[in-house]
């Protein structure tokens, strides 16, 4: 634990020193490529290129985001459909993904008095999705089945 | 985590003169200098007995921080409007639960949730320190599946390079 905090205070300095809109645009441009990169290649030739899931390497189980990089690229092609069945909870999450960026950056940015806090039952029940969503997807009986990643 | 603030392996968190910037003062969390500074004075008495220095006279801001070396104020729900700042690190989390494929993630998520029930509470000590563990969750899941990209993209390299040979 306190090693680990050795090795990640020493960054997070640095990233204080320098102007607060650096941490919010370096995330919104790794996230603006990444989706451009994802949304030009078709997952069939992607698959060779990028490594899988490691937690599903490992496992053979689906972790909370298998299949979330192929619906992102589902919902680049406009199929929300397709996308939803790859893993629904990213679709659901993407937006508001979007959202909690936009009020850190405008945090960041001074726009905004304080960054960007739920209640504690929500919090809570942001994580007892992901578990139960977690758990769900890797039943192999139908309904469940449909909420897995859909990988070989 | 919290609990070994009187471990005495490095101060109690609290507010003390900034390092870097003599007539400030600034947020020690108890491992590490934070970014909250701000200037000494400013009508708020810093006087050595302050014990009873949370009263309604007090101005806003986090103050009645005790002097380094006297108990720190570490229980005493402070005025909202003196509140620290402090970002939970729950969609960060919940990102890198998405994106990088690690259980860590979820570590994160459960920290960050904690980090928002003591701040609901008015204790900003433990809801700093339950951030900090959020982030660090964060930061090595993304560090992790970065790392493990890198060693990918290598194989791939070397992979392509033998196969032209």
């Amino acid at each position: 634990m306190s090693r680990s905090v050795r090795v990640v205070e020493p960054v997070s300095r640095m990233v204080d020193t320098l102007p607060r809109w650096v941490a919010p645009a370096t995330v919104g441009v790794v996230a603006l490529v990444g989706t451009a990169v994802v949304g030009t290649l078709d997952p069939e030739v992607r698959g060779h290129l990028t490594p899988g899931c490691p937690f599903r390497t490992l496992t053979g189980l689906d972790c909370p985001g298998c299949g979330g990089t192929r619906a992102l690229y589902a919902l680049t092609q406009g199929d929300p459909g397709l996308a939803i069945e790859h893993n629904v909870v990213t679709v659901v999450a993407l937006p508001l993904l979007v959202l909690a960026w936009a009020v850190w950056a405008a945090y960041r940015l001074g726009w905004r008095d304080r960054p960007a806090v739920v209640s504690p039952a929500v919090a809570y029940g942001i994580f007892a999705t992901l578990v139960t969503f977690f758990v769900l997807r890797n039943l192999p009986w139908f309904p469940f089945t449909w909420l897995g990643s859909g990988a070989g | 985590m919290a609990e070994g603030q009187d471990g005495g392996g490095s101060p109690a968190p609290g507010w003390y003169p900034d390092p870097e910037n003599p007539g400030n003062r600034r947020w020690w969390d108890g491992i590490a200098w934070s970014t909250f500074s701000e200037p000494l004075g400013g009508g708020s008495s810093l006087s050595p007995a302050s014990g009873s220095s949370i009263s309604p006279g007090t101005p806003p801001g986090p103050t009645g921080g005790p002097p380094p070396g006297s108990f720190p104020p570490a229980s005493a729900p402070r005025p909202a409007a003196g509140a620290p700042k402090i970002d939970p690190w729950l969609w960060q989390s919940i990102l890198a639960t998405l994106f990088c494929c690690l259980p860590l993630g979820v570590v994160g998520i459960v920290f960050a949730a904690q980090s928002q029930s003591a701040m609901s509470v008015g204790s900003y000590d433990v809801a700093r320190e339950k951030a900090r563990t959020a982030r660090l969750c964060t930061l090595w899941s993304v560090g992790l599946v970065l790392g493990l990209g890198v060693v990918w993209l290598l194989f791939l390299v070397v992979g392509v390079a033998s196969a032209g040979f």
